[in-house]
């Protein structure tokens, strides 16, 4: 569920941000959008995938926090659980919507984030934008921006032919499978077949970076399998001792 | 000893264009260095005939082997998918009567023979409905991919319906921009001959002669070389299939977002019957009738009343159709491609097929040199006479099976114009369900499944009491059939209208991969 108001210090004036809860309404989003500026980050925690909208056909870039829709590995016992708490998720219960043409903050009031006595509070005494607020405005224009960076790199990415598809068949501990299928990841042939001059401009521009980033964030897979298993193992002993 | 380094194609319909840059794309690919020239001369007085709107799946390997991106052909050309044929009134003259050729091969073929087994049993559940989950998607408007599916590949099997006159600009665009053929405006007025009597150049009003090694043909039912130029002889069919004329039209749709068929339908009318396709903007519908059984005012009034109320865009226009091919098609330095090699009538999509099989044995099989050339010709004749018998044969197939009273019908099915290949074939089939067998030839155009569909969708006689049993349990059988229907529900459910569809490729594109 989600109630969608706009940010009005008139009304909100008491309004505080528990930053421990963002993550709630990611407990069952196995991938999560990431922009470009935090590749490097997200890259030390989880797999970066490419995968297609389904509305639209094209590709984006998420986090990989689970193997299924509606599994979150990285919640655990209702606390997030990795060094790096994705843009997304951080901006968490706050986006930007559309008021006739200008952009405003707005929010979801349901959010389990939100509290009128704990937490951060949004306006200073000053009637002013908190710091908490102004860092939140601060990862929305970030998002945005971030939007048409990633549509840059797919446009690049795609004319150079530098996505390949995946599949992965994984068995876990307790002996169920998953196949993971639709997504992409960068080409390491195409990659080391480009032309010198082409990799020059890729190297300035920030792309190969970018493309050393996703390749690295794949090692993670590891991790996150292990992660499942761990979860598995958990319910298991769970259950033994029950 | 001569070489073959210049190729000139004469006629810029899609014909033109599609055997242009198929031979383009080899050549580039075989001889990098030093590919062999690909000319196309069009006249620029003579329209192209334009009506060829609807393409065989194997359209989609064509178009990428010229290095098109589906979602620009699909702009570009207005184009939409294609799932099968509905084939309405063709049994019997009745609202309800229809039946479904899809693309997609009966669920189990060929390891599992369900066609048998649900011959063996009373059914309530049409033939392609039982085997196969593509019916299902027609009847319901539903695309066969999804807009995550990459370009050319598919979820259930598809060909096109495309704009032709779109079509032919926008592979003279890809071709002279991408594919290096030179493109000349000019009339063709005659053909020298050199001692040999190959063709040595063509003499054109608007730009001299033009040279080449090998020239292709397409320059439509005029003929000007095969026909008026070598005078190779035109083998009529008009006994065995009696269409002589076409009317056709286009229609608009009453939203621009109304439903888009994503079949080809086809009506039965009282001396030929009624091709209604739709595209993105609007339907392509037009009436093939043969003029002994039908008057062209009549033709009209018919398909006027099949139209009803929808808006004309193009009033009806009449084509003239000589059914027949020419007996030999690659004559000394000459092949043709084409309605100059031969047309039938636009059942079953086979002109353009035609098109691009004969395009592809160019291609791959062009000599080196003059004197291998005479080989080659021999081997492409040999295989396109057996090409358009079977497509004869399976063209009649859908009318000898008719059980309409009209003048028309009963002397189509009059089982004495029926060559003796189907005929033997039919009696087969009394006892026997079409199977790989029947169609041992490499050059076979239409597969034995194709003929399960059009033969129990019409409902054919078996010898009930003869006919070979199912060795099917009915466990298994039960269980394929269930496969399908499950399947069916499935692709229902994940799969997107065609109209979305076709909006969203022109919104975001499709992906390669």
């Amino acid at each position: 569920m989600s109630n969608i108001v706009s940010l009005n210090f008139d009304k909100h004036s008491q309004l505080r941000v528990q930053a421990s809860q963002r993550h709630s309404s990611a407990i069952n989003q196995h991938l999560m959008p990431v922009v470009p500026a935090e590749f490097g980050r997200a890259s030390s925690c989880f797999p970066i995938i490419v995968t297609k909208n389904a509305d639209t056909g094209e590709f984006t870039f998420s986090a990989m926090m689970g193997f299924q829709p509606g599994e979150n590995l990285f919640v655990r016992e209702g606390r997030w659980d990795a060094y790096y708490e994705p843009l997304q998720i951080q901006r968490q219960p706050f986006f930007v919507g559309d008021d006739q043409d200008s952009k405003v903050v707005c929010f979801d009031s349901d959010s389990l984030a939100l509290s009128d006595d704990d937490g951060e509070p949004l306006f200073n005494a000053q009637s002013q934008a908190s710091d908490y607020l102004l860092t939140v405005q601060q990862i929305l224009t970030q998002l945005m921006s971030g939007e048409i960076e990633s549509q840059k790199l797919v446009i690049q990415l795609v004319e150079l032919k530098l996505l390949t598809p995946f599949s992965l068949d994984i068995e876990f501990t307790d002996r169920s499978k998953q196949a993971v299928q639709g997504a992409y990841m960068i080409d390491e042939n195409k990659l080391a077949e480009l032309d010198d001059k082409v990799v020059l401009r890729l190297y300035r521009s920030g792309v190969i970076g970018l493309m050393h980033n996703l390749q690295a964030s794949m090692h993670q897979l590891p991790n996150l399998i292990a992660r499942k298993n761990r979860m598995l193992d958990t319910a298991k002993s769970w259950f033994e001792s029950a | 000893m001569k070489t073959i380094d210049s190729i000139v194609v004469v006629g810029g319909g899609t014909a033109g264009w599609l055997t242009a840059g198929r031979l383009a794309v080899e050549q580039r690919q075989r001889r990098p260095d030093r590919p062999v020239r690909v000319t196309l001369v069009e006249s620029p007085n003579t329209p192209i005939v334009g009506v060829g709107e609807g393409t065989w799946p194997t359209m989609r390997a064509t178009l990428k082997r010229l290095g098109i991106s589906e979602t620009d052909f699909i702009r570009e050309c207005d184009a939409t998918f294609k799932q099968g044929a509905k084939f309405a009134k063709w049994s019997e003259h009745r609202d309800n009567d229809f039946y479904y050729h899809p693309l997609m091969i009966p669920q189990g073929f060929p390891t599992t023979d369900l066609a048998t087994h649900w011959l063996s049993n009373e059914n309530n559940v049409s033939f392609s409905n039982a085997v196969c989950f593509q019916e299902q998607l027609c009847e319901n408007g539903i695309a066969p991919k999804l807009i995550s599916t990459p370009e050319y590949s598919s979820v259930a099997n598809y060909a096109y319906h495309l704009d032709a006159g779109k079509f032919a600009q926008y592979l003279q665009k890809h071709c002279t921009e991408s594919l290096g053929v030179t493109h000349i405006l000019a009339d063709v007025e005659t053909a020298l001959n050199d001692e040999d009597g190959d063709i040595q150049a063509l003499v054109t009003t608007q730009a001299g002669q033009i040279e080449g090694d090998l020239f292709v043909d397409c320059s439509g039912f005029s003929a000007l070389l095969i026909g008026k130029h070598y005078r190779v002889p035109f083998n009529d069919c008009s006994s065995v299939l009696q269409i002589d004329r076409a009317l056709a039209s286009h229609v608009a749709y009453p939203e621009p977002d109304s439903p888009i068929p994503c079949h080809t339908i086809s009506t039965g009318q009282s001396a030929g019957w009624i091709w209604d396709i739709g595209l993105r903007h609007r339907r392509g519908v037009g009436y093939v009738y043969s003029s002994d059984y039908i008057s062209d005012d009549q033709a009209e009034h018919e398909l006027r009343k099949y139209i009803g109320e929808h808006k004309i865009i193009n009033e009806p226009r009449r084509i003239d159709i000589k059914s027949g091919h020419r007996d030999y098609f690659w004559h000394r330095n000459c092949v043709a491609v084409g309605l100059s090699a031969g047309f039938l009538e636009p059942l079953e999509a086979s002109a353009i097929v035609l098109v691009e099989l004969s395009a592809n044995m160019i291609a791959e099989q062009l000599p080196a040199t003059r004197s291998a050339m005479t080989i080659v010709a021999k081997r492409f004749n040999t295989t396109f006479q057996y090409r358009w018998q079977r497509i004869i044969d399976f063209l009649k197939l859908h009318y000898l099976l008719s059980k309409r009273d009209e003048p028309f019908w009963r002397s189509m099915s009059d089982p004495s114009s029926v060559s003796e290949s189907l005929a033997e074939q039919l009696e087969l089939w009394r006892y026997q369900v079409p199977c790989n067998h029947d169609f041992d030839s490499s050059n076979e155009v239409f597969p034995a499944a194709s003929y399960q569909y059009v033969l129990y969708g019409m409902g054919f006689d078996i010898d009930k009491q003869n006919h070979r049993r199912s060795m099917l349990s009915r466990d298994h059988a039960e269980q394929e059939y269930q496969r399908n229907a499950q399947i069916t529900q499935q692709a229902l459910a994940k799969l997107p209208s065609h109209r979305e569809l076709i909006n969203k490729i022109h919104d975001y594109g499709m992906q390669a991969i």
